[in-house]
């Protein structure tokens, strides 16, 4: 069974800085882009999990999005008070 | 059964807004754990740390406890070249962090096989966290390929990188600034051996992080143990307070009369942690504060179904905190998932707090009124 989350992230793609490589193919773990002919589309866009794997590994800045973890406990000590000794579980 | 990452919250460190909170301040290792049957080498300037593949049994035993929790910020080896058989300078070299369970779990995939493990400091945090953070990186993975003159070890220039540490590596810039090439491999350590016999190529199921139900178990171990921690000291609080009767402190009647809130919150514990997460997929909603929530609920009413003896309004008041504790501690358990992003998260809470808020004050509301109701306070 699938597990899915609300859908929500900031990735965004653009295809004409795209050279078709093949990287984003190969380090999304959600397996969310794919090479088509000679450029590289999005499969799935509400999956992503904004982890930066891929517009890290894009040379070619073709990807954008705000990389950061998917924690509540993490985003409730930062919000709260930075450094904070909220116990984020990773 | 593959158990190598413990999948958890990431986030750079340099466009810092929300950090991980085990991530900012953490503290230095002093003292690194002991490898068993570990040799150090030295050739030439350079040196490595020969380990045999297994684990012993007491390293086995290390990430058992690690697992729930205890003492993992501190579960580290030392960053280093290791081999495990015996490799030469055509060997693979494979990239790890020195959190010891990442590296218990890659070495005893390599039985038979001679390889070189490049182990980089990311503070004892596993793979995918530290890739997240950013110190399973680009720069650590430079530093570290110079400072263990691997150059000189190999005569390739070959580093497979796990998949998951993608986050933080970024392969074109290695390659520019060290000459090694960056190939990613599997997801799990226990396909490595396979990737590695089938020409370094992994299949779509290799590369796909997976949530399954063994998975989901291992995770909430850790949210269980912290979670445990924290209700520990309430429930000791609670016997011993019960403890004290007209007759003197007696331990035992302090058990039986504080029986009632130590199977509350034992039903508490479950509810919020290793329940939900073992029937994730099952409940209803798509938000973990409503997936805890119903748990909580729903095994609160039993709960209180069950006991004899009480009042209604106690009851419902313990359902109403039950609920919003199990709603306010899952939703934690987001950071232990696979499929949740920062955005996401955010949306989550927003709409979330304010409910659970108001659960807990109508909870607490009942349980004083209740109180009153008793006579337990006199007013005059
Ligand atoms: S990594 Fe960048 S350039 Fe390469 S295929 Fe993906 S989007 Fe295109
Ligand atoms: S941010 Fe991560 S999950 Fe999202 S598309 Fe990129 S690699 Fe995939």
């Amino acid at each position: 069974m699938e597990l899915k989350y609300l859908g929500l992230n900031t990735l965004e793609y653009d295809e004409k800085k795209c050279t078709g490589c093949g990287m984003c193919e190969i380090v999304c773990p959600l397996r969310i882009f794919r090479i088509n002919g000679k450029k590289a589309e999005i499969t799935a866009k509400e999956k992503c999990i904004e982890c930066g794997a891929c517009s890290l590994n894009c040379a070619f800045g073709a990807i954008t999005v705000d990389s950061g973890p998917g924690c509540a406990a993490a985003v409730l000590a930062s919000g709260l008070k930075k450094g904070s000794k909220a116990a984020c579980n990773c | 059964m593959k158990k190598t990452e413990q999948p958890c919250c990431g986030g750079k460190k340099e466009k810092e807004e929300v950090s991980c909170s085990c991530g900012g301040e953490q503290k230095e290792i002093k003292k690194y754990k002991t490898v068993y049957g570990a040799r150090k080498i030295a050739i030439g300037a350079a040196f490595f740390t020969r380990v045999p593949a297994a684990p012993r049994v007491v390293e086995i035993i290390g990430d058992i406890v690690a697992r729930f929790g205890f003492g993992r910020m501190r579960y580290a080896v030392e960053p280093g070249l290791y081999a495990v058989g015996s490799p030469d300078k055509n060997s693979v070299v494979l990239v790890s962090a020195n959190y010891k369970m990442s590296f218990n779990a890659l070495r005893k995939e390599l039985k038979g096989v001679s390889a070189w493990i490049l182990v980089l400091d990311t503070k004892g945090v596993n793979v995918w966290c530290a890739a997240g953070k950013g110190t399973f990186g680009t720069d650590e993975l430079v530093n570290r390929i110079a400072k263990t003159s691997l150059a000189m070890i190999t005569a390739h220039r070959n580093l497979i990188v796990p998949q998951l540490g993608a986050p933080g590596v970024a392969a074109h810039i290695v390659r520019k600034e060290s000459k090694f090439k960056v190939t990613f491999g599997p997801v799990e350590a226990a396909d490595i051996k396979q990737f590695l016999a089938g020409g370094m190529k992994a299949s779509q199921e290799q590369r796909t992080v997976q949530f399954g139900a063994i998975k989901r178990l291992e995770v909430s171990l850790l949210e269980f143990g912290v979670t445990f921690r924290l209700l520990f000291l309430t429930a000791a609080a609670a016997v011993v307070a019960a403890s004290f009767t007209k007759g003197g402190f007696s331990i035992a009647s302090g058990f039986a009369n504080s029986a009632f809130f130590l199977g509350a919150i034992t039903i508490a514990l479950i509810s919020s942690t290793l329940a939900p997460a073992l029937l994730l997929p099952y409940i209803p909603g798509k938000m973990f504060s409503v997936k805890g929530a119903i748990t909580g609920a729903v095994f609160s009413a039993a709960y209180v179904a069950a006991a004899r003896g009480m009042t209604p309004l106690t009851g419902v008041s313990l359902i109403l905190i039950s609920t919003a504790f199990a709603s306010f501690v899952f939703m934690n358990f987001t950071g232990s998932t696979t499929f949740t992003s920062l955005t996401g998260v955010r949306r989550e809470i927003a709409v979330s707090v304010p409910f659970q808020i108001l659960l807990l004050a109508a909870g607490a509301a009942l349980q004083i009124i209740d109180f009153v109701h008793k006579g337990g306070i006199k007013w005059n």
